[in-house]
């Protein structure tokens, strides 16, 4: 899988903004991307493309070859359902369902889905349910319903719903944005697992930048466009080799391999 | 300009605009119901109103009139008889007046009206109406009313044809009466004439309808105490406003009826109002509880959502108001048949509008919205300050209370079995509506522990999943979650289901009821009435002689004549009948309470032994073996009742007597109906053309076979309920806005949901077929409800509410395959209502949905 932007720029009509300008990047099988800068600076709008959720007004993206502007609504949400998994700030679990229910939505969903081939049957899926959540450590709390688990708790439940159907990428928006430092790092500590002994591709948004330093690469972006990536995560990070962008003073990095980017990555 | 307003411009009337849908729906829902009650209203006061005025305008300036209890006529020379009271300064003027049918050009009943055109002018209020010069002495000259002149474009010299009872008379027209006066009594459809000339034409020679008095007031109570005690006692002697509450006693029932049936509308908008509100308040307590941060009291929070209620208050009764005045016509021609088949006959033309009817409709409307505001309003105040809890608290709420508000509905159950059981007040099923009320909210009160229990059943049901997929199973399961709303749309919905199902099942009930009547009942091979009676006069006889003539004709093996004539039976609007009872032991069928055959009711008649309707019977009290008196022509007649039967021709109740005896007592002869019985052998057109040709040159009759009158009969039935059937369609109309209201608050409220489910890979149609699967649910559980709470409503219609108005009894009929066409229909109306939730849910894939909380 390569996923692949080209000059991809992203413009509001109904604002008049201009999210993302000229943006390139490529995306590898394993990699763990985390995108950082200012509110405002175009991390959403670059994830929904990523997570192809939205399409991009100039430019391409290429996804394992798929050109995502060519696709129709339905094809873009069959692929989304197929290959994206996301975790979000607010974890987003549906409070009807019970976790067990929730982590089962995107097979069943694509099962229900005409079309598609993957049926599975009720003792299969709920013995996938069960593994994944295994995966995430909260098994034992399968039949609980979102209101009587922790943060920590509620997003490992997002996260086995987001890696369920083993998608190619794992897109998490602030994923410890509303957890305490503890459960953050709990999340953050799952998800690099999932990076490093599955070779789960993760693009993660955060402003944290203890969060950042779980990531192998690290992206900076300010108004709408990347300015600089770090290299590597925890182990390679020393003060040294951090090259801010001139522009990039607001960003909260600590140590980082930082190198402006102006081109493609 | 003042906060609050600013306020009340910026949160509340700009949310309105933003929410046009929703605002256009509960506004309409209002309208709807108040349009409802004010056509009807303005329908029903409209009939009085005319028939009032026409009294008035008949009366002139007269304050008290002499009239019959119980026939058409009295002697005229009671005038004569009278003259004392000339010394007290009495003026007495005599009238006689029936409805015809004007038949030169096109048919319509007109009223023959006999005046002494030599009477003091008085009694003519705005003189006879006319400038022109006229002949009135003259043979066959008439005065006619301008509608009529109008229709019928007849000038002086014109020559109009009336039918009369079983004749046609001529009459040439020397005047057109105008608007004022005389002329304007039964809105212009009016033919007057020499009293004499009348009587000629009526074939009732020395009698009178009425005397006419103005008397000085002073004396009247005085005048009136004499006359009561120098005339009959089958006589009234009072005002003749007092014809006017004569007729509102004698429709009561039927117009309180209509307006029960009218308020149901308005009762399912409150359900709607209530749902629009509260879902207001829930949608933005987070940005109340900013409000209460940066200082706004409790009171001004409830006081800007009680404006938005009054908003919808105003501009929805004000809508209906403008929409009940366009309908208001169309009810008055779907109930003026009704009327004048069973209660009186006037012209009654369009509707008449009061202001202060426009007034009380729209005060309806505002009253009842804001009344349904209340609870959500108060709910708003409950938000305390920076509070950012989303509508979870609100529904986590009604989850919580689920259980006690049940019980709050098994008490109303409790006292409504009670209501049930209670007797009518004033002769009007109050405590049966309590009932019905109490019933409906009852149930409206165990909906939410319903809604918990059937869709957190269904949400967990894998057979719901298998059958209908993962969207199914999804809507169950929002629907639980929104449980409050979800009961809100329930309710609305049973509330409208079951009025449908329970009008139904009355109607179906009641037909099949009538058709067996009339099977049994009609078992006389021809049917003779007046040629006028036949073409739309109620008061349209036959002569005695035609009886004679009948039973000549070889073929018929008997005939019974029966009169029917209008009573007042303590002080009530009753009827008095005679039929032959030889004839009705031995060819008739009569149907009675009692489960006797007609041969063991006639074996313990006595001389002065009577019939009552079961009507008469249940609205009077009176029971077999009881002692009645009714008033005659010659005095009041003691009877006894030897049976109670069944009738659905009337609801005033009729007490049969043996044409011999009312000979005795009714000085008038004429028939209302003659039953021809026909040899076994006999050929049915044959026959039918021997009875033409032996009242030939003698009467004009109509004649039908039983097949005939049963078809008519059927059609006055149809007629009778087509408003009903109009209006239960309504209050599933404004049910329906109120499933469509919950749904969009639903799949508003469900965006942050939809969205999830966009993102995890659902595609629009999935989230469309969650919002399909909601508004099916909704309209099975709609169904459910509805059909549970109409056969309560059924069994309390058929056996309090109608029993207590009109005193019938009815055989439950239901009908299954109406049930089964409404639940379908509602069902697919349901989903219609869903399609503009679907396509709004479907469209939601909105990154700040999901990232907002």
């Amino acid at each position: 899988m390569k996923l692949e932007l080209h000059g991809v720029s992203k413009k509001y009509s109904d604002h008049n903004v201009e999210a993302l300008k000229e943006v390139n990047l490529g995306i590898e099988a394993g990699d763990f991307i985390a995108i950082c800068g200012p509110s405002g600076c175009g991390k959403s709008t670059l994830l929904n493309i990523i997570g192809l959720i939205d399409k991009p007004s100039l430019g391409t993206v290429s996804f394992g070859g798929a050109d995502i502007n060519a696709l129709t609504d339905e094809g873009l949400t069959r692929l989304r359902g197929q290959r994206v998994g996301f975790v979000f700030q607010f974890f987003n679990l549906l409070s009807t369902l019970t976790v067990e229910e929730n982590v089962a939505l995107p097979l069943e969903i694509a099962s229900s889905n005409k079309g598609h081939a993957a049926s599975m049957t009720e003792g299969d899926l709920r013995k996938k349910v069960m593994e994944t959540l295994e995966r995430v450590g909260i098994a034992k709390r399968a039949s609980f319903y979102p209101s009587q688990l922790s943060g920590g708790e509620m997003q490992r439940a997002a996260i086995a719903r987001a890696v369920i159907h083993s998608p190619e990428i794992l897109v998490a928006d602030e994923p410890t944005g509303n957890l305490d430092s503890e459960s953050g790092k709990v999340v953050l500590e799952l998800l690099k697992q999932l990076n490093e002994r599955d070779g789960q591709t993760i693009i993660m948004a955060t402003h944290s930048a203890e969060a950042s330093g779980y990531a192998g690469r690290v992206i900076v972006m300010i108004d709408g466009k990347i300015v600089s990536e770090a290299g590597s995560g925890i182990g390679a990070s020393s003060s040294e080799n951090v090259k801010p962008s001139p522009s990039a003073d607001n960003v909260d990095l600590e140590s980082r391999d930082v190198k402006p980017v102006s081109g493609d990555v | 300009m003042n906060f609050q307003f600013k306020l009340f411009l910026s949160f509340i009337v700009r949310d309105l605009l933003k929410n046009w849908v929703r605002t256009s729906i509960t506004i309409g829902g209002i309208a709807l119901g108040v349009s409802v009650f004010l056509a009807i209203t303005l329908a029903n006061e409209t009939a009085l109103k005319k028939f009032r005025e026409t009294v008035d305008t008949i009366s002139g300036k007269a304050n008290m009139e002499i009239r019959s209890q119980s026939g058409k006529y009295i002697p005229a020379n009671y005038l004569k008889e009278l003259d004392w009271l000339e010394g007290l300064g009495v003026r007495m003027a005599p009238m006689i007046q029936e409805t015809v049918v004007f038949g030169s050009e096109g048919e319509e009943p007109a009223q023959l009206v006999g005046i002494d055109i030599l009477a003091d002018p008085d009694f003519f209020a705005g003189g006879v109406g006319t400038n022109e010069s006229y002949d009135m002495f003259a043979p066959g000259a008439a005065l006619v009313g301008w509608k009529l002149a109008e229709t019928h474009h007849l000038k002086p010299g014109s020559t109009i044809e009336l039918f009369v009872n079983d004749r046609t008379t001529s009459f040439k027209v020397s005047g057109i009466l105008d608007k004022k006066g005389l002329g304007g009594a039964f809105s212009g459809n009016v033919v007057a004439t020499d009293i004499e000339n009348a009587q000629a034409a009526l074939n009732s020679e020395g009698k009178v309808s009425e005397i006419e008095l103005i008397v000085p007031e002073p004396v009247f109570d005085q005048v009136q105490e004499e006359l009561r005690a120098a005339l009959p006692p089958s006589v009234i002697v009072d005002r003749p406003e007092a014809r006017g509450s004569t007729v509102e006693k004698m429709t009561r029932s039927f117009q309180y009826n209509l307006t029960a049936l009218a308020f149901i509308a308005l009762i399912v908008g409150m359900f709607l109002i209530y749902n629009t509100i509260t879902i207001s308040v829930v949608r933005r307590r987070s940005e109340i509880g900013t409000l209460r941060a940066l200082g706004l009291s409790r009171k001004q929070v409830s006081g800007l959502f009680l404006s938005e209620a009054a908003v919808f208050g105003v501009v929805g009764s004000a809508l209906g108001v403008v929409a009940g005045l366009g309908f208001a016509d169309g009810a008055l021609a779907a109930i003026a048949g009704t009327m004048e088949h069973f209660y009186f006959q006037h012209p009654f033309g369009s509707t008449e509008v009061e202001p202060l009817t426009l007034l009380k409709a729209f005060g309806v409307g505002f009253v009842i919205t804001v009344l349904a505001a209340i609870a959500p309003v108060w709910e708003s105040t409950t938000v305390q300050p920076a509070e950012a809890v989303r509508r979870s608290s609100y529904e986590s709420k009604v989850l919580g209370s689920a259980g006690k508000l049940s019980l709050i509905g098994v008490a109303f159950f409790v006292l409504g079995a009670g209501a049930a059981q209670a007797p009518p007040l004033y002769g009007f099923p109050f405590f049966g509506y309590v009932a019905a009320l109490f019933t409906i909210l009852g149930t409206a009160f165990c909906t939410p522990l319903l809604v918990r229990v059937i869709f957190s059943a269904l949400g967990k049901s894998r057979l719901l999943k298998r059958l209908f997929g993962m969207e199914a199973l999804l809507a169950a399961r929002s629907l639980y979650g929104a449980s409050g709303r979800t009961s809100l749309a329930v309710a609305s919905l049973m509330i409208g289901i079951s009025m449908m199902i329970s009008l139904a099942i009355m109607i179906s009930s009641f037909r099949s009821t009538v058709v067996a009547w009339v099977d049994q009942t009609l078992q006389a091979d021809l049917w003779i009435q007046s040629a006028s009676r036949a073409r739309g006069s109620r008061q349209g006889r036959l002569d005695e002689s035609v009886l004679k003539r009948v039973t000549s004709v070889p073929s018929v093996i008997a005939a019974d004549g029966f009169v029917e004539q209008r009573m007042m039976y303590k002080g009530d609007p009753s009827i008095v009948a005679g039929g032959d009872f030889d004839i009705l032991e031995k060819y008739g069928s009569l149907r009675v309470t009692t489960g006797e055959t007609p041969a063991q009711v006639f074996a313990k008649m006595g001389p002065n032994s009577c019939f009552i309707s079961e009507a008469f019977a249940i609205r009077k009290g009176v029971n077999i073996g009881d002692s009645i008196e009714i008033p005659s022509d010659k005095g009041m007649i003691p009877l006894k009742v030897s049976a109670i039967y069944y009738d659905y021709s009337s609801d005033l109740g009729h007490v049969v007597i043996d044409r011999s005896l009312y000979k005795q007592f009714f000085t008038d002869h004429s028939l209302t109906s003659i039953a021809v019985y026909l040899k076994p052998e006999a050929d049915l057109e044959e026959s039918r053309k021997a009875v033409i040709d032996a009242v030939k040159g003698h009467s004009l009759i109509a004649m039908r076979s039983t097949r005939e009158l049963r078809t008519e009969a059927m059609r006055v039935f149809d007629r009778t309920f087509a408003v009903t059937y109009a209006l239960h369609t309504i209050a599933v109309a404004v049910a329906l806005l109120s499933v469509m209201n919950a749904l969009l608050a639903l799949s508003f409220e469900s965006r942050r949901d939809f969205g999830i489910l966009r993102y995890l890979g659902a595609q629009r149609i999935q989230i469309q077929k969650i919002v399909y699967g909601q508004s099916f649910l909704l309209g099975c559980m709609g169904n459910v409800t509805g059909l549970a709470v109409g056969a309560v409503l059924s069994f309390l219609l058929v056996n309090v509410i109608n029993r207590q108005s009109f005193g019938w009894t009815v055989q439950l009929q239901v009908p299954w395959e109406f049930i089964l066409q409404s639940t379908l229909l509602v069902l697919a109306a349901a989903l219609v209502a869903g399609y503009i939730p679907a396509r709004q849910a479907a469209k939601t894939l909105a990154p700040e949905v999901v990232r907002d909380e």
